[in-house]
């Protein structure tokens, strides 16, 4: 776990009262969520169905803090005010490719240190 | 109570997640299964989760931000469905309107998706889980009672006690007012609880008082309750009968012996369903089922000035008549073989029986005190009995003590 410099995985591992399948559980689901939850950022602001788009960046939002990844902090919380509220609408796809770059390297970072995790 | 105790120890706490993030939704569910008492299951939606209703969580956690409905519409919806379920929001939503409205509809707790969220809501549980539970032992302890005063209670098979569980039939799911008749000791107050218990009322209150036994000057305090101060030595609020009763059946025994000043005012609750506290001038909405009994005739007590005429008539809801024991043939026998069956066992004696011309005696007997007399009859009997067989010479009549 010390490979870890995007991540932080201290609340998960405190809130899952060290059961370390249950961490391991959970890597996995941020795994396999986060690339599709990139695709539909990237679908849903171009078409411009900000409902949803705020649905996913607010599921995201959770997925990301409950793995410790506090540089996206104030990018999420723009992106929900942003498309909840239908304004600054112009910044968002930078907001967005920002957003996916830092989740690539999250998954890289977790892929190349997975051996470690649940031991 | 081993049987409460089993019945409690079985019964899990059935919750329902709703949470559409799976990953989220996942963890919440994997940190309740930790707790051996509670089966949780997760939903990613309103929808989903109304599809297995039927299965009567006792909790149900939401989240605010779901497809089609948010979690306040949801809770509202649960609300209209009537059922008795604790729900907990668990939400990144802190908008103070959604919280206010949230409690507003009723949720028990409102938790904010942050580092102590999981913990809180693990206490949350447990807390409800234990009040679950109480309600769960209160549950059994009514089916208990409901079982205890169903049409069973009422033994006999004659016709004119079929004929009374006829009438009872016909008002078994009715709110209407219903005066039970008959001489002391017929078992009216057994007729009214079976009333109660079977119907739709039967997991409210079940308030019996005699009027007869209150003095005067007391009557009506005990029937409406008062305010502090409402009278020298009134040192605190104290609900009255009606009240307590709210929601459930109040049964007025020896409804003949009310003074004639409570009378009006009794009039004026069975109208208009609302009662005032004595020294408050506060109208608190009534739901009251009443049953009212007598062994006198109100009739001839308005001859008499003794009873209102305007209540009287108001009391003419649903006239049950008890027929006396006399009057009741073989139910006679039927009654004195459950009394001592029941006494023997209650007292933990060896099973006793009846010589025949023990029983020709119990039948060709007037019995003036009806029932209450009968019972009384046969448990001195049992007492007084030598060997297996109750015989004539155990039998002694109230007329032989007087």
């Amino acid at each position: 776990m010390e490979g870890f410099k995007l991540l932080d995985l201290s609340y998960l591992e405190q809130v899952c009262s060290g059961n370390k399948a249950m961490v391991t559980k959970m890597i996995d689901l941020f795994v396999q969520q986060t690339p599709l939850q990139m695709e539909q950022l990237r679908k849903l602001s171009s078409a411009g169905d900000w409902q949803e788009f705020f649905n996913v960046v607010h599921k995201m939002k959770s997925s990301l803090s409950m793995m410790g990844v506090k540089s996206l902090e104030s990018t999420m919380v723009n992106l929900e005010d942003y498309s909840k509220n239908r304004i600054k609408l112009d910044v968002i796809p930078d907001l967005i490719t920002h957003v996916i770059d830092t989740c690539g390297h999250i998954l890289v970072e977790i892929e190349s240190n997975y051996q470690t995790i649940g031991k | 109570m081993e049987q409460l105790v089993t019945a409690t120890q079985r019964s899990l706490i059935k919750i329902f997640i709703v949470e559409d993030d799976v990953m989220f939704g996942d963890l919440v569910k994997m940190k309740l299964d930790e707790n051996p008492q509670v089966d949780a299951v997760l939903f990613k939606s309103g929808e989903e989760m109304f599809r297995e209703i039927h299965q009567q969580p006792d909790i149900v956690i939401l989240d605010y931000f779901l497809p089609y409905k948010n979690g306040v519409q949801i809770i509202e919806e649960l609300q209209n469905l009537g059922l008795d379920i604790a729900v907990i929001l668990l939400s990144g939503q802190k908008n103070v309107e959604v919280v206010v409205e949230a409690y507003k509809l009723g949720a028990k707790n409102y938790i904010i998706k942050n580092e102590n969220a999981l913990v809180e809501l693990d206490n949350c549980v447990r807390n409800l889980g234990d009040n679950i539970n109480l309600k769960k032992e209160i549950d059994v302890l009514k089916d208990q009672i409901i079982d205890r005063n169903s049409y069973s209670g009422i033994i006999g098979e004659s016709q004119a006690i079929q004929r009374v569980f006829a009438l009872m039939q016909k008002i078994k799911n009715s709110d209407v007012l219903a005066l039970i008749t008959g001489e002391s000791g017929t078992g009216k107050e057994v007729v009214a609880k079976t009333l109660h218990y079977n119907s739709p009322r039967r997991r409210k209150s079940f308030v019996a008082i005699n009027v007869a036994a209150i003095p005067d000057d007391l009557i009506e305090s005990e029937l409406f309750g008062y305010e502090k101060g409402a009278f020298t030595g009134a040192s605190g609020r104290r609900l009255g009968k009606f009240e307590q009763a709210n929601g459930g059946t109040i049964f007025l025994d020896e409804i003949g012996e009310i003074d004639l000043n409570v009378q009006k005012k009794l009039l004026r609750v069975l109208q208009e369903k609302k009662i005032s506290r004595l020294g408050s001038n506060k109208e608190i909405d009534l739901n009251v089922r009443v049953i009212a009994a007598t062994n006198k005739s109100l009739g001839q007590l308005v001859k008499e000035n003794k009873f209102r005429e305007d209540l009287y008539y108001r009391l003419q809801g649903f006239l049950i008549h008890l027929p006396p024991l006399r009057e009741r043939g073989n139910d006679v026998i039927i009654l004195a073989k459950y009394f001592l069956s029941e006494f023997c066992a209650l007292n933990k004696m060896e099973k006793k029986s009846f010589s025949s011309n023990t029983l020709m005696d119990l039948m060709k007997y007037r019995w003036p005190g009806n029932i209450r007399e009968l019972k009384s009859v046969i448990e001195r009997a049992c007492l007084i009995s030598e060997g297996e067989k109750i015989t004539l010479d155990d039998l002694i009549y109230s007329e032989a003590i007087n």
